[in-house]
């Protein structure tokens, strides 16, 4: 076996390359793992703390009576019982919420998406996107407070004046106290506070879009650029449209200051009256925490299936 | 044939013509009155009203004529000032009203209580409300300009200035007659130094209490608003004059009345010379004085403040506050005076340096009027102009050249005084307020043809029906744009204040334009014309503040001492740092005051810090000295203490930490909170209980029941009274009305026909309960409002805006003043708001009890309930017995006296606390008329009871109240249903009650038997 060939001894390659090490063939190391949690704890201390517990107990105190200032009286399902059976006033607020949500919530879905693929395209991506995420940083109340203005009672009402000097009407309208225009008030308001939201995870997303599917979707046959939304960027967003579907949704059924602001409380006609207002005032004006919870379980269960119907159109099959 | 026949019929037809000619004489003449164009308003207000005297309608109080207009009338009829000796007024001529003897009132000796001194001498005691005039007469032998000057004392009192009105000869020469003030004067009642300041547990330096200086005082009669810069000069011809006062605010005595010869101001140039030839040489010195070391104000609620200038001097210590400037905000209008007194070590001519800011005005400069030692020393200083600039040092001085004054080192001590004057501020708003007359009366004749509510439809043509309508309109218009050139040339900037004008004077260019926009934009005018009064005043308040005040070397530098960004940014830095350390919401009094184991109880309130602080300090200096119980006072924002809302309160009680004692608490929190076991029944203090009860009136005390227990005292009442324009009533005839149906039947149908309306917005109450009706029934488990009462009572409420169309919402207080609303219902706030913001019809109107309905006994039920604030003591507290010590004292009546004082003092005399306290309440200054109303209103004082589920009852009333305003709903159904919405909620939550008591019963019976 010695004839000056070449043969490469096995050790020395042994030698110079690494021995795996017997933790390393199990996944990760205890290092990585204690980073890991390290960076997921914090967050998960509080959703647990902040959003777990308080559903669990909501749900427990929605079994009974409670007026905070008193003890809790075990009452079963009485207040479901009453809230399905004999609630007129939660049919006419979920009718309310149901009316702002369908409105509002799909408009500022689309508008979002639309405004996020427009400015994804432009030169000054980043002045416009502050520009549209802006809003959505402000609370409710302040920016009520602000479209209020524009929608004043009086004369002096931006869109009042603004009609009354092209003469279409003659006297001031009354925006806030008529019944039938709290609605698209309140729609154009809490679009134009939500849309910053799914902006934002759909610019994310437009800008994580590989650039080579485009390429070989030109190849393909994409004409233009509807083409290319249709066929290529939706499936390509299919998590980012679910997130911001989840987000409308929940958002959405869940309006009630904005609404309380413009409207009033439960606003002409009872037009103002939403499920979280309805909630609201049982806590807080009628001493019911009980019944109030069994309100918040109800719309928990509603949004809960809402979101399961969006993730069934929305989610991909390996999700 | 006819000779005897004829006869007969022939005088009989002479007869018939005879009467026919008188009685169709008879009726023209009265139509004519009827349609006379408007008599003078001082004529009308000649006629008396029920409920107002005979002689008060005898004083002319109005005038179309302002001051400068009167001069220049005066001027062209040859007046010139008087130069002579003063003219003595004797006291001795003085004739009061009917029924009072002017010798009663006359003293030859005064005992000034507050000083323990006797004056001797002539002395006119005005110390009776009831006195409503005083008139002396004098001979004048020399024809001229006179000043009045006159020596008086103000006796202990209210904050209030006190104020009258004049007449001279039985007439008001000219509007600014209309308000004579007679100043107190103030101090601090402990110096403002660092050896004499106070500081509070937190570090904080505390504003000292305000003194009243008692003593006789001399003083010319000068305008009220400060719009002149010398005292008002009368123009009095030979003969004899009458020279008459009305009783307005607060009791004074008047030592003497003079006529004086005015004072000549020399220029500077004169003044100058003449101190110079008197051997007067420049300064070498420099005498520095602090702004918040002033000796005496002529309003206590000129204060001392805190500036966060980190340059101010002294400035903060250490991130604690320290009192280093004057002045501010609340020093800003009307004549106020600010006085230094100092000493001189060497007589000469000093420049004056302020440090001061005069940023308050948006570009408007400001005016002070400067004296030394008693006197302005040359017409410079008259009104001398300061202009609009943050922080800075500056010399007094006329166009480059500083202006000196002497101070003389052998007097005593000097004296600086500073008063506020409008300067060129007041031309124009002299100019404004005439303008805001003319489109006044303008927009009564478009009314006229229009009515309130004109058709936008409608061709009214009003340029055909109303004479010169767009001349009028364009005189307004060029009048606005003048004055708005004026203002900007003021200011460095163009003034936010000018913008309301400009939109204005646009609106009316339109209007010019083509007039059938009119009638559409009708609504909008006459909003405008009712805030252009409200904006003419704001321009009448010119604030500035001072930090110290130098007297310099006439040659040297003025050194500018102001902060940069580096101080502002270290003195922010070190706040900030601080305000992790600071119990800011812990308001505290003196530093140290817990010496031995002193119980402290905890106190919430929700009201402003003022208010918090004051009383804070009511309670070291009282209650604790008393019982030996300290409190720490928290303070929330205002809501907090609401029941429906997640208010912090609640939430304390939830987690454990609530306090022992809440004020400032909303009426119906007590009850519910109450029902839950949250608050303790104050009936547990049995006997003492009953006796604090008796402070209060029988129905105010209604919100707090609850099942045989109260829960709460009450600590504000408000009134409900009726407001009404003499002037107007008596111009269509009217007289008060005293029963609603005297409204319906008398009022309404004039008001109507007239384009007036009458303001109610008083709620439902007072129709149920005149009525005879109740909220609830049958144990409080039903709502009685399905009574006949309590529709009848609903019934004559909703008529009121469907049938009588009075609005729904209105701003009473600025169409009372426009006279497009006479007549009104209103509480405490439009009083105040009518009697410290609304001269131009001081005088013009009158307050009665609200219309009552009349009962089967004859008398007239007039109940009506108001709004009140409680103070509950929580329990969860351990500390019941010392917190009722603390709500004993506190609503006590002197207590409640003293804070109304307090209050009235530091916050300024439109801040009225309107105790629950009857005696207290009774005790503030309200005058003659308002005493009787108030008197009568509290006889009858109703309000609603609190019970389980009641919330919704205001709910429901406001359904149904919507359904037949707006809805055109009938009332009876809209009644029923609501009724019927009542019912459900209150079974249920009754039910649910009773189950929670059972529970705890049958838990309690449990925990016995083990």
């Amino acid at each position: 076996m010695s004839s000056g060939e070449n043969i490469i001894e096995n050790n020395s390659i042994i030698k110079g390359g690494s021995k795996p090490k017997k933790r390393q063939r199990l996944g990760h190391s205890v290092k990585d793992v204690t980073i890991a949690w390290a960076f997921f704890l914090p967050f998960f201390i509080v959703f647990i703390v902040f959003t777990i517990v308080p559903v669990v107990m909501a749900i427990y105190l929605s079994l009974t009576n409670y007026t905070v200032l008193q003890d809790a009286i075990w009452v079963g399902l009485d207040n479901y019982i009453y809230l399905i059976t004999s609630d007129n006033t939660f049919i006419t607020a979920m009718q309310n919420t149901f009316a702002f949500a369908i409105l509002s919530g799909p408009i500022s879905y689309f508008m979002s998406f639309i405004m996020a693929w427009v400015i994804d395209g432009l030169k000054f991506k980043n002045v416009f996107s502050l520009a549209f995420y802006a809003p959505s940083l402000a609370s409710g109340i302040a920016m009520s407070s602000i479209w209020l203005v524009f929608f004043a009672n009086d004369s002096t009402g931006h869109l009042n004046k603004l009609l009354l000097d092209l003469g279409w009407i003659t006297s001031p309208i009354l925006w806030t106290q008529t019944p039938a225009y709290i609605l698209p008030i309140v729609t154009i308001v809490s679009v134009w506070m939500g849309m910053g939201n799914g902006f934002l995870g759909f610019l994310a997303g437009f800008q994580g879009l590989d650039r080579q599917v485009f390429e070989s979707g030109a190849i393909d046959g994409i004409r233009n650029k509807y083409q290319e939304l249709i066929y290529l960027i939706l499936p390509m967003m299919k998590p980012m449209l679910l997130y911001g579907a989840i987000n409308t949704i929940t958002g959405s059924l869940g309006i009630f200051d904005i609404v309380v602001n413009i409207a009033g409380f439960p606003g002409p006609d009872m037009a103002g009256l939403t499920i979280a207002g309805h909630l609201n005032d049982y806590a807080f004006t009628r001493f019911d925490i009980g019944y109030a919870s069994a309100i918040a379980v109800i719309l928990f269960i509603i949004t809960f299936i809402l979101g399961k119907i969006v993730f069934k159109v929305l989610g991909t099959k390996d999700e | 044939m006819c000779n005897t026949n004829c006869s007969k019929p022939n005088a009989l037809r002479t007869y018939m013509i005879v009467f026919l000619a008188v009685a169709i004489a008879l009726t023209s003449m009265n139509v004519s009155v009827y349609a006379a164009p408007g008599a003078s308003l001082s004529d009308k207000v000649q006629e008396s009203i029920g409920g107002s005297t005979e002689e008060e309608d005898e004083f002319i109080l109005s005038s179309e004529t302002y001051y400068p207009d009167y001069i220049a009338q005066k001027d062209s009829e040859g007046f010139t000032d008087y130069k002579g000796e003063d003219v003595d007024v004797s006291l001795g001529t003085a004739k009061l009203p009917d029924g009072f003897n002017a010798s009663d009132y006359l003293k030859d000796k005064y005992l000034a209580e507050e000083l323990n001194e006797e004056y001797s001498g002539e002395f006119f005691v005005w110390d009776n409300s009831d006195v409503r005039w005083v008139e002396f007469s004098v001979d004048i032998k020399e024809k001229g300009y006179y000043n009045i000057e006159i020596e008086y004392y103000t006796p202990t009192g209210s904050v209030q200035t006190p104020q009258r009105s004049l007449n001279i000869d039985g007439q008001l020469l000219f509007t600014e007659s209309v308000t004579v003030d007679f100043s107190r004067l103030w101090k601090d009642s402990t110096p403002v130094d660092k050896e004499h300041m106070i500081l509070n547990s937190i570090g904080d330096q505390v504003r000292p209490k305000q003194e009243q200086v008692f003593g006789l005082r001399t003083m010319r009669i000068n305008d009220h608003d400060g719009k002149y810069n010398n005292p008002l000069k009368y123009a009095l011809d030979e003969g004899s004059h009458t020279i008459k006062f009305l009783y307005q605010y607060e009791d004074i005595v008047i030592k003497s009345i003079k006529l004086v010869a005015p004072e000549e101001i020399p220029t500077y140039e004169e003044k100058l010379a003449e101190w110079k030839s008197n051997g007067a040489k420049e300064a070498t010195g420099t005498i520095r004085i602090e702004g918040e070391a002033v000796t005496y104000k002529s309003d206590s609620s000129l204060r001392v403040d805190a500036s966060s200038d980190p340059v101010a001097y002294p400035s903060y210590e250490n991130g604690s506050t320290r009192l280093n400037v004057i002045g501010g905000s609340t020093w800003a209008a009307s004549n106020q005076t600010l006085t230094w007194r100092f000493k001189v070590e060497e007589s000469g001519l000093y420049k004056i340096v302020l440090r001061a800011y005069a940023k308050y005005t948006d570009g408007i400069p400001v005016y002070r009027q400067v004296k030394i030692n008693g006197e302005v020393p040359f017409k410079e200083f008259e009104c001398y102009e300061i202009a609009f600039d943050d922080w800075n040092c500056f010399a007094l001085e006329d166009g480059g050249e500083a202006l000196l004054v002497y101070l003389d080192a052998d007097r005593e001590y000097n004296e600086l005084q500073l008063t506020v004057k409008l300067g060129e501020i007041a031309e124009i708003m002299n100019a404004l307020e005439v303008d805001a007359n003319r489109l006044s009366s303008l927009v009564k004749d478009i009314t006229k043809i229009t009515s309130t509510n004109p058709d936008p439809n409608f061709e009214y043509n009003l340029e055909d029906k109303i004479p010169n309508l767009v001349e009028r309109f364009q005189q307004i218009s060029d009048s606005f744009g003048e004055q708005i050139d004026r203002i900007s040339g003021l200011s460095s900037k163009r003034p936010s204040a000018v913008n309301n004008f400009i939109m204005m004077q646009e609106q009316i260019d339109r209007m010019i334009a083509n007039t059938e926009i009119i009638a559409k934009n009708y609504s909008s005018l006459t909003d405008a014309m009712t805030n252009l009064s409200t904006w003419i005043k704001n321009f009448a308040s010119l604030p500035m503040q001072i930090d110290y005040i130098e007297f310099i070397q006439p040659e040297a530098e003025v050194e500018v001492v102001v902060s940069n960004i580096w101080q502002k940014l270290s003195a922010a830095f070190v706040a900030f740092m601080v305000s992790f350390t600071k119990d800011y919401d812990n308001v505290g009094g003196k530093a140290g005051v817990d010496g031995e184991e002193a119980v402290t109880l905890q106190v919430w309130i929700s009201r402003g810090k003022e208010w918090a602080e004051i009383l804070k300090q009511l309670a070291d200096e009282e209650f604790y000295t008393e019982k030996n119980i300290s409190i720490n006072m928290n303070i929330l924002p205002s809501g907090q203490l609401n029941a429906s809302a997640s208010s912090v309160l609640l939430l304390a009680l939830a987690s454990g930490t609530a306090p022992d004692v809440c004020l400032g608490v909303a009426s119906n929190l007590p009850v519910e909170y109450g029902m839950r076991d949250a608050i303790y029944p104050l009936t547990n203090f049995g006997e003492e209980f009953d006796e604090v009860k008796s402070r209060f009136l029988d129905g105010i005390m209604i919100p707090f029941y609850f099942k045989g227990d109260y829960y709460g005292l009450p600590e504000t009442m408000d009134f409900q009274c009726l407001y009404y324009r003499k002037d107007i009533l008596s111009e269509y005839n009217l007289e008060i009305p005293d029963t609603w149906t005297d409204v319906y039947t008398k009022i309404l149908p004039v008001l109507n026909n007239n384009g007036m309306d009458f303001y109610y917005a008083g709620g439902y109450n007072p129709f149920l309960f005149q009525n005879g009706g109740t909220y609830f029934k049958n144990d409080d488990k039903e709502s009685a409002w399905d009574s006949p009462e309590a529709v009848t009572g609903f019934k004559q409420w909703t008529d009121l805006y469907t049938i009588y169309d009075i609005p729904v919402t209105a701003d009473f207080y600025t169409r009372f003043r426009s006279g497009q609303m006479p007549l009104g219902i209103g509480g405490i706030d439009v009083y105040t708001k009518l009697v410290s913001a609304a001269p131009e019809i001081s005088g013009k109107w009158g307050v009665a009890s609200i219309p009552g309905t009349m009962q089967a006994d004859g008398e007239i039920n007039r109940a009506a309930g108001g709004g009140t604030t409680a103070c509950i003591i929580l329990n969860d507290s351990d500390k019941h017995a010392e917190s009722w010590e603390f709500l004993k004292w506190y609503t006590d009546a002197d207590t409640q006296v003293s804070y109304a004082n307090d209050i009235k003092s530091i916050i300024g005399p439109e801040a009225i606390w309107a105790s629950a306290n009857v005696e207290a309440f009774n005790d503030l200054p309200w005058d003659a008329e308002l005493k009787d109303v108030i008197e009568e209103y509290q006889k009858w004082y109703q309000d609603a009871p609190n019970v389980v589920g009641g919330y919704i009852v205001a709910r429901y009333l406001e359904n149904a109240r919507v359904a037949v305003v707006v809805n055109s709903e009938p009332y009876r159904p809209s009644l029923e249903k609501a009724v019927k919405e009542i019912n459900r909620e209150l079974e249920l939550k009754n039910a649910e009650f009773e189950r929670r008591e059972k529970i705890e019963a049958e838990k309690a019976a449990q925990n016995n038997n083990e």
